[in-house]
């Protein structure tokens, strides 16, 4: 099994393909011509080749950069950060959560609160004059939990329903129950109802957590290698940065916006990687 | 039994200054909150002076009150006066009192210990009820009883002859407590 593999592996190539603008890894001995798998084109030009000393870990990182996943998110970043209250590509959200927030944590934060429990699910709010004469001419509201009158600058919690309450007042009752005291309005139902949207569309090709984790090895390699200013690591660098730069994810000067370290395994892994270039 | 003492304290010292709250309590902090909220629903009751209704705390515990309910005009329980007790939980109002007729109730949802069957003081039970509201639900149950699941079979069984009923109602009135 393992010399089988090896074999396998050392007949990978990396090739441009030009109607993708991007690097595809792609095995040059099968019979049938050569295909980007992306585009179905055969446009394709043979890329530098690395050395076949040290492939296996350059190229095992090179196909989680060509995953489609790794674009599709890519392309979701850019998408739900220019219209945040797209519908447009729900399947996206669940698994691609986490690794957003690795490349920007700021433009995801208003899609995380959905998915919370119903107890911590609604915002705190800071309560204003604008807020209270909106709710009651008077501008006077009462808590219904402690029946004491909620005042402006008070931390308050406003329900799907408009019923506002003392933050600490309605945390405990939601925590016992799932409605508005008032109104019974079910906080889940309307939980239930996004979160049946979102997983609809997703197709399953590979398991959430699956992509999670082959995106964070990409995003660990990609922010590290971004850092990487005297080799162009096999082409790798600029490869990335092209693509990098064509989704919009870094400015032209080249800057990263990957900021995140990955976790210790990751990073033992790249050194070894690391490593070898500056060998050479 | 000695919660209770340190209830009664708690709650007399509420108004001056929270620090000088015993420290002795379980849960100081939610015991404080306790007291504020049973404190202004007495306030509220006192102020909303609603007919029919009525309710304060026992002298030496704000955990537990005394109330009372008069039958509603033109109902079989009309002219009539009922004694309650509402027993305060820890936790309230994110758990229900527990409320109990104290006098002798004819009714189809009273059991012969005093025993409601109410659906607010069980699992509807919401927070944004009071003492006030709870009383006036049990002042509408008697004239609205839920024939379908009674606790009292006779009295259920009884309720289509309102004529008999009212009569069975005086009756029992007359009997000294529970």
């Amino acid at each position: 099994m393992a010399t089988a593999t090896g074999a396998e592996e050392s007949e990978l190539n990396t090739y441009w393909c030009h109607e993708c603008d991007m690097s595809v890894a792609l095995s040059s001995s099968r019979s049938s011509p050569l295909m980007c798998p992306h585009c179905r084109t055969h446009f394709l030009e043979l890329m530098d080749s690395p050395s076949q000393n040290d492939a296996v870990a350059p190229l095992s990182s090179l196909s989680l950069f060509d995953s489609p996943f790794f674009h599709r998110l890519i392309h979701h970043h850019l998408v739900s950060n220019s219209n945040t209250n797209t519908t447009d590509s729900p399947n996206d959200d669940v698994a691609f959560e986490d690794p957003l927030s690795l490349l920007s944590p700021s433009l995801i934060s208003s899609k995380t609160a959905s998915s919370k429990s119903s107890a911590t699910a609604v915002p705190v709010i800071l309560v204003t004059s604008a807020l209270l004469s909106q709710l009651d001419p008077t501008g006077v509201v009462s808590c219904a939990v402690c029946k004491d009158d909620i005042e402006i600058d008070e931390e308050a919690k406003q329900l799907p329903c408009n019923h506002l309450y003392h933050s600490d007042c309605i945390t405990p009752w939601l925590e016992l129950h799932d409605s508005c005291p008032l109104c019974r309005f079910r906080l889940s139902a309307a939980e239930e109802e996004a979160e049946g949207e979102e997983e609809d569309g997703f197709d399953g090709a590979l398991t959430s957590s699956e992509i999670r984790s082959q995106l964070r090895a990409a995003m660990v390699r990609l922010s590290e290698l971004m850092e990487e200013e005297e080799d162009d690591f096999y082409g790798l660098r600029t490869t990335l940065n092209h693509i990098a730069s064509r989704h919009g994810l870094i400015g032209s000067n080249g800057a990263s916006v990957v900021s995140e370290e990955g976790e210790g395994g990751d990073s033992e892994n790249f050194s070894r990687i690391g490593g070898g270039n500056g060998s050479e | 039994m000695a919660n209770v003492n340190v209830h009664s304290e708690a709650a007399q010292d509420n108004n001056i200054a929270p620090s000088k709250q015993p420290l002795s309590l379980p849960k100081t902090v939610d015991s404080q909150s306790v007291l504020r909220r049973l404190q202004s629903e007495l306030m509220a009751l006192m102020m909303s002076g609603d007919s029919g209704i009525s309710a304060f705390p026992e002298e030496d515990n704000i955990f537990c009150w005394k109330g009372t309910i008069t039958g509603s005009k033109d109902t079989v329980f009309e002219g009539t006066e009922y004694k309650l007790s509402l027993s305060f939980p820890n936790d309230y109002p994110f758990k229900a009192p527990k409320v109990k007729f104290e006098s002798t109730c004819f009714h189809p949802n009273v059991d012969v210990h005093g025993n409601i069957c109410l659906d607010i003081l069980q699992d509807k039970w919401s927070s944004a009820y009071d003492v006030r509201t709870i009383l006036l639900s049990i002042q509408s149950l008697l004239g609205e009883p839920n024939i379908s699941s009674p606790l009292n079979p006779q009295a259920a069984q009884l309720w289509s002859n309102q004529e008999e009923y009212r009569k069975m109602v005086e009756k029992l009135h007359k009997l000294p407590s529970a």
